[in-house]
């Protein structure tokens, strides 16, 4: 009786998340110059369009590269910074940690008027390095709450080892620490890259009409119209992030809920 | 007759083809302490929990107490167990762990506690109550799932290895106070255990099981003795196992025909196998032992352990241990001709089944 | 020691000096442009204008509502869904579908969800087809520009949140515990109520807590469903920094946003943690 509830609930729930991504992708193909679900006709011409625009085109572009980089320094910043904290007992090495995971808890809409503010004390506003460094700060924390937990005393034996064997510090850490902590580190990446392709409230504050991302173009322009392209846009991203974690499951595996029955 | 507290009759499980329980037939009286013994993946947990209601057997039936209790739930069968990592609810203090069972069955909250404070100091650990699970040493933990299982008093406890988390030292201790616990209580215990030792100290008897089967019932002494097969005599103690030929009626040769015994216990099968406990072996250098049968044999190891040592020595292509004194030791060399030796009636005969 | 030291501060120095310029020091910026007036005068007037105003109170109530209700819809509908996912599926291949599912709303942006239910919800949208034709309502039912509207939104993007840290709660439950209980004579919902919950129960706070701070926040979501007709505090804020330019006001309603909804969360936390002891 119990169960059947819960597994209606539990269908009800899943045709729920599953509805908007299924009237997203389907309306992008629809043949009318409307959006229309179901689609009426079915046709590739709005995904052309959208590649036949440069300003999407580009707007893909920042997107990409933003993504990239900042996830490229933050991890760089994490991992040294969670080596620090795994092994070296410093006064201020909690409040550090807390501090580097604090961006989590901030509502990004304030973090983002912050850096708008500040920015345009310093000169720092609507430019590449300006959305660098908001993301850097936003996705800094997945990486390294990913991989601290990997950082363990066994695995401090191991690069004693390591040391022991004659490996210097460089060393020890690219062959030793590094194939340890590497799959928090991946799936770390994978979720600081895509937190920083998906922003929209902290990069708005500091996009112009020729420099913006793709969620800040979707938003500002989902607000004034609505018709296939857009469709199809958002279409492609939902295709990347289905694409993407099929592959992220096939790889690390995603199987997190699988139960440890005796 | 008496009813059986405890009677499983044709069990039978399998998972995915493979054969956990063969058709296991047990009967465990009023008040016995019964140990099932065997090597991990011979069945074992797999009665307990079969018993315990946590699995539905394939086929057979489980009583307890003259009850078919076969088709009941867990919840609704008169038994309780300890688990094997004792399986304390970690959000519950230790007089709550204790006390959840009466409640459930029922009793009033003042009662419930009344009975767990009662079963905690039944296995000394007064002034413990308040205290939560985490905060408790492994001995101690294992108390408080004891504690919580007699609480209810019931017809049975099934114990899944219960000291196996314990360093060596504590184990034995433990096991003692499980013995007179049980003495006092007159619960039936039924003990699920891969440790020989602990299974032959503290049971009246042993379930030995191998492979989904039951190999032996008996008391341990009984085993030992006359360990029913191969299996038997191999883990429980150590043990030579020694081809033999029959000659005549009543007469066995060992060691290819080098020497003579008579038997009249031997069953009749083709190939049969002689059992002799290292301990029955003894060593002379130079003479004859008057009232033993003796083979020559060269020492090839000698392994010193304190109080006792084993001998390892050769003779006719067949290794034979010999369990004897460090004096004994002290006057052996390796290489040396020894003469071996054994009384006729400490070998036990029997069948020896196709692999 | 000095030589740890030396370590240390090559490691962590370069990522603390980049958090102190570009994290510590903007969030400094707005602290004091909060207290300050345009001139740069200490001023409580900024806090004065929000605490007398009650078009401010009316937007609090407003977006805390609608973080109350978001967290309380994803809590009802995620606990069974973890449940579903984790103790009665057992087919490996359909877990890992749902996963997935569960999964790339994540990965895909709050605009592209929210459009998704821009497109369901609409005057002429799936939504509305499907209750008109099968007899429900009568007229289409306005859902865009609505709190239902954004409520459903806003569910939709925090549900995986619950679900999965309510989920990995329930699989990491030993079930000998639930054996146990059995074994006590504990019925299945006794179980349920006595052991599994309590032991999720950390899961859940944590989750619901997630769901709370970011449906409070949430500023796409509400914006583009909302049509012009709600607004929500994170609005605001928003319109202080993009439009009106005044930076003293803005900061003050940004930190009184975050101060409000870290009180609550901690108070959340504290409430959980009772609990579960």
């Amino acid at each position: 009786m119990v169960a059947h509830a819960i597994r209606l609930v539990s269908w009800a729930a899943l045709a729920f998340l599953l509805l908007p991504l299924v009237v997203l992708v389907g309306a992008s193909l629809t043949a009318t110059s409307y959006l229309a679900f179901p689609p009426q006709g079915l046709t590739l011409a709005w995904y052309g369009q959208m590649l036949g625009d440069p300003s999407y085109v580009s707007a893909f572009a920042t997107s990409t590269v933003l993504a990239a980089v900042a996830t490229l320094v933050a991890v760089l910043f994490a991992v040294s910074a969670a080596l620090a904290i795994a092994r070296y007992s410093f006064p201020g090495r909690r409040p550090l940690s807390e501090i580097l995971m604090s961006p989590l808890i901030l509502p990004h809409v304030v973090l983002g008027a912050a850096l708008l503010q500040y920015g345009s004390a310093i000169g720092l506003v609507r430019s590449f390095s300006a959305l660098l460094v908001g993301h850097v700060v936003i996705i800094l924390p997945f990486v390294l709450r990913t991989v601290l937990p990997q950082l363990t005393e066994d695995q401090r034996s191991l690069e004693e080892a390591s040391a022991d064997l004659g490996g210097r510090p460089l060393t020890t850490f690219f062959l030793v620490t590094l194939p340890q902590i590497r799959s928090g580190l991946v799936s770390g990446a994978i979720f600081a890259f895509i937190s920083s392709w998906i922003n929209v409230e902290l990069s708005i504050f500091n996009t112009t009409a020729e420099l913006t991302t793709i969620p800040v173009k979707l938003f500002n322009y989902v607000q004034y119209t609505i018709d296939p392209t857009i469709a199809a846009v958002s279409g492609l991203t939902v295709v990347v992030a289905a694409v993407v974690i099929v592959l992220l499951d096939l790889t690390i595996g995603l199987d997190v809920l699988s139960e440890r029955r005796r | 007759m008496t009813t059986s507290i405890l009677s499983a009759n044709g069990l039978s499980k399998s998972f995915g083809g493979h054969a956990a329980l063969a058709d296991i037939d047990l009967q465990v009286e009023q008040g016995e302490f019964i140990a099932l013994l065997g090597p991990s993946g011979c069945g074992k947990t797999t009665l307990l929990r079969c018993i315990a209601g946590f699995l539905k057997p394939d086929a057979g039936s489980i009583s307890i107490a003259g009850e078919d209790v076969t088709a009941l739930a867990p919840y609704h069968r008169p038994l309780n167990t300890v688990f094997q990592n004792y399986a304390l609810f970690p959000h519950m203090s230790v007089v709550e762990n204790v006390a959840y069972g009466p409640r459930r069955k029922g009793a009033p909250r003042a009662e419930a506690m009344r009975r767990a404070e009662e079963a905690l100091d039944l296995v000394g650990l007064t002034g413990f109550a308040d205290r939560m699970p985490a905060r408790l040493s492994g001995g101690q933990q294992q108390r408080v799932a004891l504690a919580r299982a007699i609480v209810n008093r019931p017809k049975l406890l099934l114990l899944d290895e219960p000291l196996s988390a314990l360093d060596l030292k504590l184990r034995k201790k433990v096991q003692r106070e499980l013995k007179q616990l049980q003495e006092k209580l007159g619960i039936a215990f039924l003990f699920v255990t891969h440790d020989q030792e602990e299974a032959m100290s503290m049971a009246d008897r042993i379930v030995l099981m191998n492979r989904g089967k039951i190999e032996q019932i008996g008391r341990g002494p009984d085993i030992y003795r006359k360990p029913a097969t191969r299996f038997a005599a191999d883990f429980i103690g150590e043990a030579n196992l020694l081809p033999v030929k029959r000659a005549g009626e009543g007469g066995f040769t060992l060691f290819d025909g080098a020497v003579s015994i008579t038997n009249g216990s031997a069953p009749h099968a083709a190939k049969l196998l002689g059992i002799v406990r290292p301990e029955d072996v003894a060593i002379v250098t130079d003479q004859a032992l008057t009232g033993f049968v003796t083979v020559l044999a060269s020492v090839e190891d000698i392994v010193h352990i304190g109080s006792h040592g084993f001998v390892t020595l050769r003779t006719n292509g067949c290794i034979l241990i010999s369990r004897t004194t460090p004096d004994t030791i002290s006057k052996l060399v390796l290489g040396a001709t020894v003469h071996a030796g054994f009384r006729s009636t400490d070998v036990h005969i029997i069948a020896e089944q196709a692999p | 020691m000095t030589a740890s030291w030396r370590t240390v501060a090559q490691l962590a120095g370069l990522p603390a000096l980049f958090f102190a310029a570009f994290f510590i020091a903007p969030m400094m910026v707005v602290l004091i442009a909060s207290f300050t007036t345009p001139e740069g005068a200490p001023t409580l007037a900024n806090y004065f204008r929000i605490l007398f105003d009650s078009y401010h109170w009316d937007v609090l109530w407003v977006t805390f509502r609608i973080g109350a209700l978001t967290t309380i819809v994803a809590v009802l509908i995620g606990y069974p869904l973890a449940w579903y996912l984790v103790r009665i599926v057992n087919w490996a291949p359909w877990r890992r579908a749902c996963v997935i599912l569960l999964v790339v709303p994540l990965f895909t942006s709050n605009i592209v969800r929210s459009f998704g239910w821009m497109v369901l919800l609409g005057r002429n949208g799936l939504v509305n087809d499907t209750l008109v034709s099968s007899g429900l309502i009568e007229r289409p039912m306005r859902f865009l520009g609505t709190e239902l509207g954004i409520l459903i939104g806003l569910v939709y993007i925090l549900l995986p949140f619950i679900v999965l840290a309510v989920g990995n709660a329930l699989a990491k439950v030993d079930p000998a515990l639930e054996q146990a209980s059995a074994d006590l004579g504990a019925k299945p919902f006794e179980t349920f109520w006595t052991v599994t919950f309590p032991l999720s129960l950390p899961g859940l706070m944590a989750g619901a807590i997630m769901v709370f701070m970011l449906a409070v926040s949430a500023y796409v979501t509400p914006a583009l469903l909302s049509g012009g007709h709600i607004t929500v505090f994170s609005m605001l804020i928003f319109q202080q920094y993009s439009s009106v330019f005044d930076f003293h006001y803005g900061g003050a309603l940004g930190i009184t946003m975050l101060v409000l909804t870290l009180a609550l969360v901690a108070i959340a936390g504290r409430i959980g943690e009772r609990r579960s002891v």
